[in-house]
């Protein structure tokens, strides 16, 4: 395997060479720091540096507390940083106000939760139209046909009119995946996207995770589930709030 | 309770206290309301009584054409009889202003320093008054402009300035300026030198107590023995032991009651609201508590310590604050009754009772959401998450393809219970306001259909039935287009088998070809014969042997007519109607009248009524003169009282409701705040997420509008039909004031726009994050 330079100044793993990343970064992370109110007084994120290029399946692997989710959160906007800077598609979202931020949460970003977070009121269909009416990009007439394909995409299109509380966990957690791409965003995030689910359910949202990188989406994976992480183009190393390890697979995944 | 629960309830106590200050705060509306109603009404009841009864009533009134003597003498030997109170009483008339003359009644008193009957006492000035100057009572200073120098015009007299030397309280009359009347007191030597020989003798009587029981036959024996000491012109009454606006008073009683039911209800709704909120907070932890293995009664204990104790500082700061509030009620209402009450003090049982009830209605709720709660399992509690809603409500297709609508209008249904208790806590706020207003509308509708078709604009009323040519005279006035003489004499019921009467009403006789309205019938045929009469039904509230159908003597001058009562008119005075020659009989006279109805030019009733005025005077007959303007204002100033209580109420009530719904917003917004911040992070702006909750809470304001307007409905409709039992005896028409409703429904929907802001700023104020990390 070719070597490659990374982002940042962590060792290579032994078998696994870091390879350099020819495409365009839509991720980029700089000197980022939190620290939460309160705490101890260790950073939870201690001085992060990660590019991640466009239509990476990238997976951030390390234990409760290593600071994966807290990362998850502030690339997906949920939360502010301390210092530093993250770039999407060259959108500094430090320098976005709130309203600015929910808009492109709406068109920049899908999220998938571990605990799926499907609005019980609505249906499965109108869950999928939910940020297309926020967004408004889409017309409205094409919400629901775009709904629907989407649904059938990820296998799920008979439980479309049901509400949420009717389907299994997996089936869930399938329609949350196709909520995230209902306004095509370039960046899917997942925190812990299995860590409810059975393994063939966890299979099943795997694939579909890897289905989406392959055609061409970036997706970054919070996780401590090694199984998952083996099927990442990157894998981020995160322990204490710092990445030990940032290695990009020269195998497709 | 073990300490580490106590130590928990300590903590949650410190760690929720703005919550449980606002518990407290709506225990303690309930309690402020309870209190400061019941506390009020039973103070109002008793010093209205006490008021009146120290103005030594008459129970027996003997009318003279001058003052005898020996009539007094008479009356003092009768056993039985403690006092006799000799009392002058005439006519007269004050310009107060230029061209605006008030009636005046004037009182002429034997002895100031003892007074025995029909008391009155100093308020301010010279006691008594010294010869040429009078006393003002307090409720007549607004109809005199205050006092000073009274223009006075007296019967037989030109204009006269008369000093007031001072003011004195009369609690035993109706409120001066109530009826438009200017009460004035002076020496039987001040009388003398204004008006001599003018003027009512009366002889108050006053009974042993033990006599009262029998008045109408004292009544009797008094009238026996002056018609055998040779004093045949004696007119002997027995008036009804009960102040002149009784009704008044009762109707307001009644609607003190009626708010003290409504503020524990709303108290009670709005507190089960807040602590739904309250603990829905705890809910988690109660579930972790019985996993530990904390029973249900420990749970429950430890629950009913924390929201009891604010429940109990609610209670007890309420009840508190509600006594200077029932004080402050009480002088209002006695300041529009013109009573000055001597105890303020909530009987202790009364105030007992206000709190128990506001208490016990607090714990009630309190118990039963305390059990609710402690009493779910653990596995439950620990997964207590919002309802789902139902198949059905999520089949509604809400805003036309808009899930941001459709999922506000469906979350609005997940909770029907809070969801059916806000719209209703909210909804009586309104009612009451409406109620207020419709109950005002409908009152003044009763004054419109009773002077419907009304055609004369002046009403002359002289003192004694004059010559009915004499009297047009009068009005043979510019500007006057139509002058009328009716027929009016004073007249009594008497006993059966006496000539007492309880009292001293109006019969009137429209002439045969009289252009005037009649009063609308609410039953029953208008007189056509004579010896029919039509009567009103405040008459027929005072003197109960006028029923529909009754045939009964009259009596008025020593002349008797039987008469039988054909209908019922609407009218809110007490006054009865009849065809001339009944009215003729009662006077011994076919030729005399008892008033004037003028009808003027456009624009020219107050000069017309001017010119009338100087007319009467100048040939010293004592009359009432009122435009149509100022007999309707006269009507109208008696409802005051009671729509001013209705806008104090209305305005509780709306705090209530306010409260209501703001916590309902809050728990809304604290049920689903995880919902809320997985809305916000796909995409949901802060704009978005007030918008939809600013939907919920205009819908929930919206409806709450429209069943605000029907409890209305319900509410004037029975008030109306008390207030025309108790207070007016007469048919209130029901009225709907549609600009009630409007500001309801403006203030409805930017109340429900303000909690819907506040609770958008509570939802969108925390970090994503922050809120999807909270177990």
């Amino acid at each position: 395997m070719m070597r490659a330079e990374t982002s940042s100044a962590a060792p290579v793993e032994a078998g696994r060479v870091p390879v350099h990343s020819a495409a365009e970064p839509l991720l980029v992370v700089e000197n980022l720091t939190l620290c939460y109110p309160g705490g101890d007084g260790r950073p939870a994120l201690d001085r992060i540096d990660l590019t991640i290029g466009a239509g990476e399946f990238s997976v951030l692997l390390g234990r409760s507390g290593s600071g994966k989710s807290s990362l998850l959160n502030i690339v997906a906007g949920l939360d502010r940083p301390s210092g530093g800077s993250v770039r999407v598609a060259g959108t500094e979202l430090s320098r976005l106000s709130e309203p600015e931020l929910a808009r492109w949460r709406a068109v920049g970003i899908g999220i998938v939760f571990q605990f799926y977070q499907l609005l019980p009121s609505l249906t499965v269909a109108e869950n999928i139209m939910l940020p297309m009416d926020f967004a408004g990009t889409i017309a409205r007439r094409l919400r629901r046909p775009r709904a629907l394909s989407l649904l059938d995409q990820v296998g799920i299109a008979d439980q479309a009119d049901k509400l949420p509380a009717m389907l299994s966990g997996g089936q869930q957690q399938r329609a949350a995946v196709a909520r995230s791409v209902a306004n095509d965003p370039p960046l899917v995030v997942a925190d812990e996207p299995t860590g409810n689910l059975d393994s063939t359910s966890a299979e099943a949202v795997i694939g579909l995770l890897v289905g989406l990188a392959g055609a061409g989406r970036t997706i970054l994976v919070a996780t401590h589930d090694r199984d998952l992480a083996s099927r990442a183009r990157r894998v981020v190393q995160l322990a204490d709030g710092r990445i030990e390890r940032n290695v990009l697979s020269t195998v497709p995944a | 309770m073990s300490s580490m629960l106590a130590r928990k309830v300590l903590g949650d106590l410190r760690r929720h206290a703005l919550q449980l200050a606002v518990l407290a705060l709506a225990v303690a509306i309930g309690s402020f309301g309870m209190v400061a109603t019941l506390g009020a009404r039973a103070v109002l009841d008793r010093e209205i009584a006490a008021s009146f009864e120290a103005s030594l009533p008459p129970d027996i009134v003997v009318t003279l054409a001058a003052p005898d003597a020996q009539a007094e003498a008479v009356l003092r030997g009768i056993g039985g009889v403690a006092q006799v109170e000799p009392r002058r009483a005439l006519q007269a008339r004050a310009e107060v202003a230029p061209g605006d003359w008030q009636s005046v009644q004037l009182f002429g008193v034997r002895d100031f320093e003892h007074i025995a009957a029909s008391a009155f006492s100093r308020l301010d000035g010279v006691w008594p008054p010294p010869t040429g100057a009078v006393l003002i009572e307090r409720s007549s200073l607004p109809v005199a402009h205050g006092s000073g120098t009274l223009h006075l015009r007296l019967p037989g007299r030109g204009l006269t300035d008369v000093p007031v030397a001072g003011v004195a309280l009369d609690s035993g009359q109706a409120p001066g300026w109530q009826d438009n009347v200017i009460y004035l007191y002076a020496g039987l030597d001040t009388l003398d030198a204004l008006a001599p020989g003018i003027g009512t003798e009366r002889l108050l009587v006053v009974l042993q107590p033990a006599e009262r029981g029998a008045v109408t036959a004292k009544a009797a024996e008094i009238s026996s023995a002056l018609s055998a000491s040779g004093i045949a012109d004696a007119r002997v009454t027995a008036p009804p032991r009960a102040h002149p606006h009784a009704d008044q008073m009762r109707t307001i009683l009644a609607m003190l009651s009626g708010l003290a039911f409504i503020a524990v209800l709303l108290a009670s709704m709005l507190i089960a609201a807040l602590l739904a909120t309250l603990l829905a907070r705890h809910v988690r932890q109660i579930g972790v508590m019985k996993a530990l293995g904390a029973s249900t009664g420990r749970v429950a204990g430890a629950y009913l310590a924390f929201a009891g104790i604010p429940v109990a500082i609610g209670t007890l700061a309420g009840g508190l604050a509600g006594v200077p509030a029932a004080r402050a009620m009480v002088l209002f209402n006695t300041a529009r009754l013109n009573i000055d009450p001597q105890d303020l003090s909530i009987p202790a049982g009364i105030l007992a009772a206000s709190i128990g009830i506001s208490l016990g209605a607090a714990l009630v709720a309190l118990g039963i959401r305390v059990a609710l709660a402690a009493g779910m399992s653990p596995r439950q509690a620990m997964a207590e998450a919002p309802p789902l809603v139902s198949a059905r409500v999520a089949r509604r297709g809400w805003g036309g393809g808009d899930r941001r609508v459709a999922l506000a209008m469906r979350n609005l249904f997940r909770r029907p219970g809070r969801l059916a208790m806000t719209v209703t806590a909210l909804a009586l706020g309104g009612a009451i306001l409406m109620t207020s207003m419709d109950v005002y509308d409908s009152l003044l509708g009763a004054l419109d259909q009773i002077t419907a078709g009304r055609q004369e604009d002046i009403s002359v009323a002289v003192a004694r039935p004059r010559p009915a040519a004499g009297l047009l005279d009068l009005a043979a006035v510019p500007g006057a287009s139509r002058v009328e003489a009716w027929g009016g004499v004073g007249f009594g019921v008497p006993a059966p088998g006496t000539d007492i009467a309880s009292g001293r009403f109006v019969l009137l006789a429209p002439p045969l070809d009289s252009a005037a309205a009649r009063p609308r019938l609410a039953t029953g045929r208008w007189p056509t014969a004579p010896g029919e009469v039509a009567v009103s039904g405040p008459l027929q509230a005072q003197e109960k042997r006028l029923a529909l159908g009754a045939q009964v003597n009259l009596v008025s001058g020593g002349h008797h007519v039987p008469v039988t009562v054909t209908g019922q008119v609407e009218e809110i005075i007490p006054v009865a109607y009849t065809v001339p020659e009944t009215v003729a009989a009662l006077t011994g006279s076919a030729d005399l009248a008892g008033g004037l109805r003028v009808s003027a030019m456009p624009g020219q009733a107050a000069s017309v009524a001017a010119a009338i005025e100087e007319r009467a005077q100048a040939a010293g007959l004592a009359t009432t003169i009122l435009t149509f303007a100022q007999l309707r204002q006269v009507m109208a100033d008696h409802f005051t009282p009671m729509l001013l209580l209705l806008l104090v109420a209305s305005g509780g009530a709306i705090a209530v409701g306010g409260l209501a719904l703001g916590s309902g917003m809050a728990l809304t917004v604290l049920e689903r705040s995880r919902e809320i911040a997985v809305i916000r992070a796909i995409g949901a702006s802060p704009a978005t997420i007030r918008a939809m909750l600013l939907l919920e809470a205009g819908a929930v304001g919206t409806v709450s509008a429209g069943l605000a307007g029907a409890l209305s409905l319900l509410l004037a409709w029975i008030l109306d039909r008390v207030i025309g039992a108790i207070g007016l005896h007469a048919e209130v028409p029901f009225t709907v004031s549609l600009p009630a409703l409007a500001l309801w429904l403006v203030f409805s929907v930017a109340l429900a726009g303000s909690t819907a802001l506040i609770a958008g700023r509570s939802a969108t104020r925390p970090l994503v994050r922050a809120v999807l990390q909270r177990g």
